[in-house]
């Protein structure tokens, strides 16, 4: 495997960065969903990036998507419009790209790739969590459609969502088989509760979407009826690699950051960086950015060979979300008292790092999946 | 259709506020972006076809790129050892031949470029074509039937100017914002080459170009960059502050 850039991704990824300092990073848009940002990057084009030309999209390889939303991750300062970005263009946009009939993806996909439609998946409810395959939103055949029933918890980009993929349970042979749907909200019958408050990802709406007997079309059936779980497993593949992407992205512009500070901040005459209870904590950084760029590039090119990934998605995941929280942690500590002030937005980092502990599956649930594939895995 | 050539400038990006390591080496003058954008405004609501013109070494064609990303037609590179060194006289030369081989309606400029800040080239290249120059624009109000109708500062006025085509505008101000992309754009700007016009293309006097062809030439080059800047109380006479501002300069 080759990580060296070419001149074009260099290119990409500096204009993705600078497009998202200019663009992204307004100040009074960290705590609500700004409209105006999703027309921003809708017309910078990033929701097609891996889409074919035929549907407006850019056709590039899983690596140039990797690198583009790396980029994102360190231009865009919003973890929360990029959680947005992320969450629409990975598991809405892409499983309806990847796995829709020609009439899902010519109703759906063009529009989504230009930003018309926000896209969304609603896999969890309130009693199914880590437990995802328990859930029990059901789905009826009935005449050319199915009727869906059931309630989706924790939803990101809910409210804000034309067009969410949702899983629900069909009978098939006597048997619950779970489905993918592609369910607009117009549908009758389909109703967004209030936002959830939350600790982090301000931007990022997350609410209740429930579904009464709305009737889906069969043609809205995502892959193949009692086909869900694959689907779910590769969708949760795609969340693992690309929505913590951003992340490495994240953690280098907290870095660079960080090493901005401790050259500038100087305590007992020097500049705290001189210190190494400082520096380690920055090289420390460093280490975590390296092994992540590297686990994430080596992913990205495991799709682009077409290969499964699940377990490496798995790692990078855990390792990630757990360096970026101990990295804005450092930071924090480095910043002392004024990154503890919200005027730093050290302390929003944190709180938004938190969150990728928890969504994408849990890291305690992603280690028993690491456990039981390396039992089987052979050098 | 109306055929717009704008005359655009690469500049060094720590004259622009950027970091070379993050954002690039290049970028484009702040004024030509300025200029730039308002043309592509102009072709969302009139059929344009926008030309970028702009001399320099071909290693500023990524910025070039970024244009064509932008919306830009087509871009055309002046670059040949025999252009470097040219002043704004040589410039305006050698812009001048290039756009006479383009098919032009309108020509624009942005007012000056943020490393020499001469201001000349838009003016001396209007008089080399032979063309009306409206200077300080704002904005451009209408396009049609060969005729252009601009917005443009006087003083204290707001006038407002229809002219016929062909002409040169040039708009006074200037952003510091990299120009809205779009992804798809710049991926097929980066697959096709930005046409690159040397001397012998433009049929140029060699003797009328670079630093031979320049009226004024760079003696001496000092890096003021570094300087601290300091607080002088001056007391005195008017003559007496006059002459300590003569030292200064002089010194410096």
């Amino acid at each position: 495997m080759d990580f060296t850039l070419s001149e074009e991704q260099k290119q990409l990824r500096r204009e993705i960065i600078q497009f998202s300092r200019e663009y992204l990073n307004d100040e009074n848009c960290m705590d609500f969903f700004s409209r105006e940002m999703w027309e921003e990057i809708s017309q910078l084009g990033i929701h097609g990036v891996i889409v074919s030309e035929e549907y407006g999209g850019m056709n590039e390889s899983f690596l140039t998507g990797a690198i583009m939303i790396e980029a994102l991750g360190y231009g865009c300062k919003n973890n929360g419009f990029v959680f947005v970005v992320n969450n629409h263009i990975w598991v809405g946009l892409n499983l309806i790209y990847l796995y829709g009939s020609d009439l899902l993806k010519e109703k759906y996909l063009r529009n989504m790739v230009e930003g018309k439609y926000i896209g969304s998946i609603a896999i969890s409810e309130a009693d199914s969590g880590s437990d995802a395959f328990s859930m029990e939103t059901t789905a009826q055949e009935k005449d050319d459609c199915y009727i869906l029933n059931g309630s989706k918890m924790f939803i990101s980009n809910g409210s804000i969502a034309d067009v969410f993929v949702v899983f629900a349970k069909v009978m098939v042979d006597n048997l619950a088989q779970i489905t993918g749907f592609v369910v607009e909200k117009a549908f009758d019958g389909v109703k967004c509760g209030q936002d959830i408050e939350k600790m982090g990802l301000n931007s990022c709406p997350m609410c209740e979407v429930t579904f009464n007997n709305v009737k889906v079309p069969k043609e809205n059936v995502l892959g193949t009826v009692g086909g869900g779980k694959s689907l779910i497993t590769s969708a949760l593949e795609w969340e693992r690699c690309y929505e913590f992407a951003c992340h490495v992205g994240a953690m280098q512009r907290v870095m660079e950051e960080c090493i901005r500070y401790a050259d500038e901040r100087r305590q007992f005459g020097k500049a705290i960086g001189e210190n190494q209870a400082v520096s380690h904590k920055i090289a420390d950084m460093r280490i975590k950015i390296e092994m992540s760029r590297l686990m994430l590039y080596k992913i990205a090119c495991l799709k682009d060979k077409k290969r499964n990934a699940y377990v490496e998605t798995s790692i990078f995941k855990v390792f990630v979300s757990e360096s970026y929280i101990q990295v804005c942690r450092d930071a924090l500590q480095i910043y002392g008292a004024y990154g503890y002030t919200k005027e730093y937005g050290i302390e929003r980092e944190l709180r938004d790092a938190i969150a990728c502990s928890i969504y994408s599956g849990t890291n305690e649930i992603l280690r028993n999946t690491i456990y039981d594939m390396s039992k089987i895995s052979v050098l | 259709m109306i055929n717009v050539v704008v005359c655009v400038k690469v500049v060094s990006a720590n004259l622009i506020g950027r970091k070379e390591k993050v954002d690039g080496i290049y970028g484009l003058n702040p004024y030509d972006m300025y200029a730039l954008n308002k043309v592509i405004e102009l072709k969302k609501k009139v059929p344009c076809k926008i030309t970028c013109l702009c001399m320099g070494k071909e290693d500023v064609k990524d910025v070039l790129v970024h244009c064509k990303a932008m919306g830009v037609d087509e871009a055309i590179l002046l670059s040949d050892r025999l252009f470097s060194g040219s002043d704004t006289y040589a410039t305006t030369y050698t812009l001048a031949l290039a756009i006479k081989k383009l098919n032009y309606d309108l020509i624009v400029c942005g007012c000056e470029a943020v490393d020499g800040e001469t201001g000349q080239v838009p003016y001396s290249l209007a008089q080399r074509l032979e063309l009306t120059c409206i200077p300080n624009v704002e904005d451009i109000d209408t396009i049609m039937d060969q005729e252009i109708q601009v917005r443009y500062e006087d003083g204290e006025y707001m006038n407002t100017v229809a002219g016929k085509l062909p002409l040169v505008i040039i708009f006074k101000n200037f952003t510091t914002k990299t120009g809205k992309i779009n992804l798809l754009k710049l991926k097929r700007a980066q697959s096709s080459p930005i046409i690159v016009w040397s001397a012998k293309d433009i049929e140029a006097e060699p003797d009328l170009l670079g630093q031979v062809g320049s009226k004024t030439k760079v003696c001496h080059a000092v890096n003021i960059s570094n300087k601290k800047r300091e607080i002088s109380y001056i007391e005195g006479s008017s003559s007496e502050v006059s002459n300590w501002l003569e030292k200064v300069i002089q010194e410096n």
